[in-house]
């Protein structure tokens, strides 16, 4: 694949990024997360439609080919929404597993985690639809969910009897995927924190004009940037993946922090719905994690 | 050698090239003994740098060709500023002459002061400073007292310039005074190339915590200076200083701040830290400097889109100023006694970086403002 895009992304990823960007903006628009982090905005008949889940399939088994640079700027995308729909653990799924490939309904996997107490821990488990692989190169199974996780739920978590045996190459781009699709968390919140420091006034003048205000968004942009690079990184460099998606991870959690700091008295509310974003990034940190053995 | 245009010449083949050249031409006294050279030998070093650099055609890589310079673009700088710092090159004397007065007078300069000042700025015969900081204005630069008097046939300069850098070996001065007492605030300044052997200069050196002195506190005694030597509109001073500057800058010093912290922490790991110390912590800023090389590349990339230039760019400075010193803080209790006057030096010295061209919450303020649009 030629390189055409910025750092190493080649056509499929500045095309499917641009795309995804297009639908997740047409069903989504700015509306707050909390209105539909519950439901079911993208719904998977979208996502079969387009293909988006065959975008990490090579080419020789009939896919799009996606590089894991590509997939790491359509995770950003992704981030940016966090619609409760699993693109992501599907379009992973099919790229490792033909049995995954095979099925045309969404699938997911399960990680083991610090916490989780030998169980595994499966995104998007909750779904009934949703099926599950166990081993890379063997059958999907379904999920025996044991409890329901509420805590990020974006991601529709839930504590199962089985967890996915990884191979290194899968754990690793896993890792980045998920460090990509923080950053996009990132990036969103930051947007929108500097939007309310523009908006909001306190001592008769915008908040977004006190320096320490400045200083805080700042901070968060300069954070931003370098987890944005790390997830670039990341996808580029195998030997810094681990260690270039966890520094990503802590960048994008920080950005969310200031972003709720930024919106004082809202940033804390249930309905503002900040903390879903905190939520589902600290999720991922959780089970991205688990994968480094 | 003659100088020739590079134009045309592709990234890779213009990074091979340079490798080779500076393979070459990087002196092997200078790469061995520096920090250990007394100081005529360094400055003969350092001007012999700038003319090599001239002969060699990769003197003013990103001006225009019909400027003497190579008409390439910051790629090219980003890409010679990696190689160079590698090959442990010197700084040449005739940096601000390269990146501050040239790109200022081939926007705003009349013919004249082309044709007179373009050339030994790029061949390496003339050293320039920056007279813009001074005693009283630092971070409020716009506040500036230096005054230039309208006097028959040009100006008199009076008043005190610091920090400037290279002042003992310049010939001229690229100064920012005022030019007028009851304009409003940054239309009263103006900008003036000021002779530095003109009777009136004078010249004293500032020792830094350190212990060494790369900056001087320079006094201009009613300094005459030609109405020639006004550059652009009298009272635009402030416009032009601030148009020119900034972007390119951000990645060539990143870039060459990325090789010096590489080597800080290449020496961190590969000698000082003991197995088990401080890991986690030592493999972050690992991480973090191998961030900072991948920022530049960002920013190069984004170079065409203003907004995404300066959202990449901006970050640079604050970034790797931050993270050096907080490398060289943890190598000062982690040293090993080989290392220790190193490291001591190092932490001194690295608490310049985040004060000196726009300290840390100036530079905040700047992204705050320009780059996320908050208002001021």
């Amino acid at each position: 694949m030629s390189r055409v895009g910025e750092l190493g992304l080649t056509e499929i990823g500045v095309e499917a990024s641009g795309a995804l960007r297009e639908i997740v903006t047409r069903s989504l628009g700015s509306a707050p997360v909390a209105t539909y982090v519950t439901e079911q905005p993208l719904a998977w008949d979208v996502i079969r439609q387009g293909d988006w889940d065959l975008l990490g399939v090579p080419e020789s088994d009939g896919g799009a080919g996606a590089s894991l640079r590509d997939l790491a700027e359509i995770a950003r995308v992704w981030g940016w929404s966090i619609a409760p729909s699993p693109l992501i653990p599907s379009l992973l799924s099919k790229r490792w597993s033909s049995a995954a490939r095979e099925h045309a309904g969404p699938v997911t996997f399960a990680t083991l985690t610090r916490t989780s107490a030998g169980r595994g821990v499966s995104p998007f488990g909750v779904d009934s639809d949703v099926a599950l692989l166990v081993d890379l190169d063997g059958s999907l199974a379904k999920a025996s969910g044991i409890s329901v996780d509420d805590y990020a739920p974006s991601l529709r978590v839930v504590e199962c009897a089985e967890a996915t045996r990884w191979t290194p190459e899968a754990a690793r781009e896993l890792t980045v995927v998920w460090a990509a699709e923080a950053s996009g968390c990132a990036s969103r919140m930051l947007q929108d924190a500097i939007a309310y420091a523009k908006e909001r006034h306190q001592f008769g003048q915008p908040i977004g004009r006190f320096q320490a205000i400045k200083h805080h968004l700042a901070n968060a942009h300069m954070l931003a940037e370098q987890a944005e690079t790390a997830a670039i990184v990341a996808s580029l460099e195998p030997e810094r993946s681990f260690t270039a998606s966890q520094y990503g991870f802590e960048a994008s959690l920080r950005v969310i922090e200031i972003a709720i700091q930024v919106h004082g008295g809202l940033g804390f509310t249930w309905e503002m719905g900040l903390h879903m974003y905190l939520r589902h990034v600290s999720a991922l940190r959780e089970m991205a994690a688990g994968l480094r053995a | 050698m003659t100088t020739v245009g590079r134009a045309g010449e592709t990234p890779e083949a213009f990074r091979r090239d340079a490798e080779i050249w500076l393979a070459a031409n990087v002196d092997e006294h200078w790469r061995k003994n520096r920090g250990a050279l007394s100081e005529d030998e360094e400055t003969r070093l350092r001007a012999e740098w700038d003319r090599k650099l001239f002969a060699g055609g990769y003197a003013g890589l990103s001006l225009p060709v019909e400027y003497g310079g190579q008409g390439l673009g910051l790629a090219e700088e980003v890409i010679f500023g990696e190689l160079a710092a590698r090959a442990q090159a010197p700084d040449g004397l005739g940096r601000i002459g390269k990146i501050l007065t040239a790109p200022t007078l081939i926007a705003h300069g009349t013919e004249w002061q082309k044709a007179t000042y373009l050339p030994p700025i790029l061949s390496g015969e003339h050293v320039w400073c920056q007279g813009f900081s001074e005693p009283g204005s630092g971070s409020d630069l716009a506040s500036v007292s230096c005054s230039a008097r309208r006097v028959e046939g040009g100006y008199v300069v009076r008043g005190r310039k610091t920090w400037t850098s290279f002042s003992k070996h310049a010939h001229r001065c690229l100064v920012l005074a005022r030019t007028d007492e009851d304009a409003p605030r940054y239309r009263n300044l103006s900008l003036l190339l000021l002779d530095m052997h003109a009777p009136g200069v004078e010249i004293s050196p500032v020792k830094q915590i350190s212990g060494s002195e790369h900056f001087s506190e320079t006094t201009f005694d009613d300094v005459f200076v030609a109405e020639q030597d006004l550059v652009g509109a009298e009272g635009e001073g402030w416009r032009m200083a601030m148009t020119v500057l900034a972007n390119e800058r951000g990645a060539v010093e990143g870039i060459t701040r990325y090789v010096e912290i590489r080597a800080d922490m290449d020496l961190l790991l590969g000698c000082c830290a003991q197995a088990g110390e401080f890991t986690e912590r030592l493999q972050e800023l690992d991480t973090r400097v191998e961030l900072v090389r991948w920022q530049v590349s960002k920013a190069v990339e984004r170079q065409h889109t203003d907004a995404h230039f300066l959202r990449s760019s901006m970050v640079l400075k604050v970034i790797w100023s931050e993270l050096w010193q907080e490398l060289t803080s943890l190598a000062a209790r982690l040293s090993c006694a080989e290392h220790r006057g190193h490291w001591r030096h190092q932490y001194l010295e690295s608490r310049s970086a985040t004060i000196y061209s726009g300290t840390s919450e100036i530079q905040r303020n700047i992204i705050a403002e320009r780059v996320l649009g908050l208002p001021k």
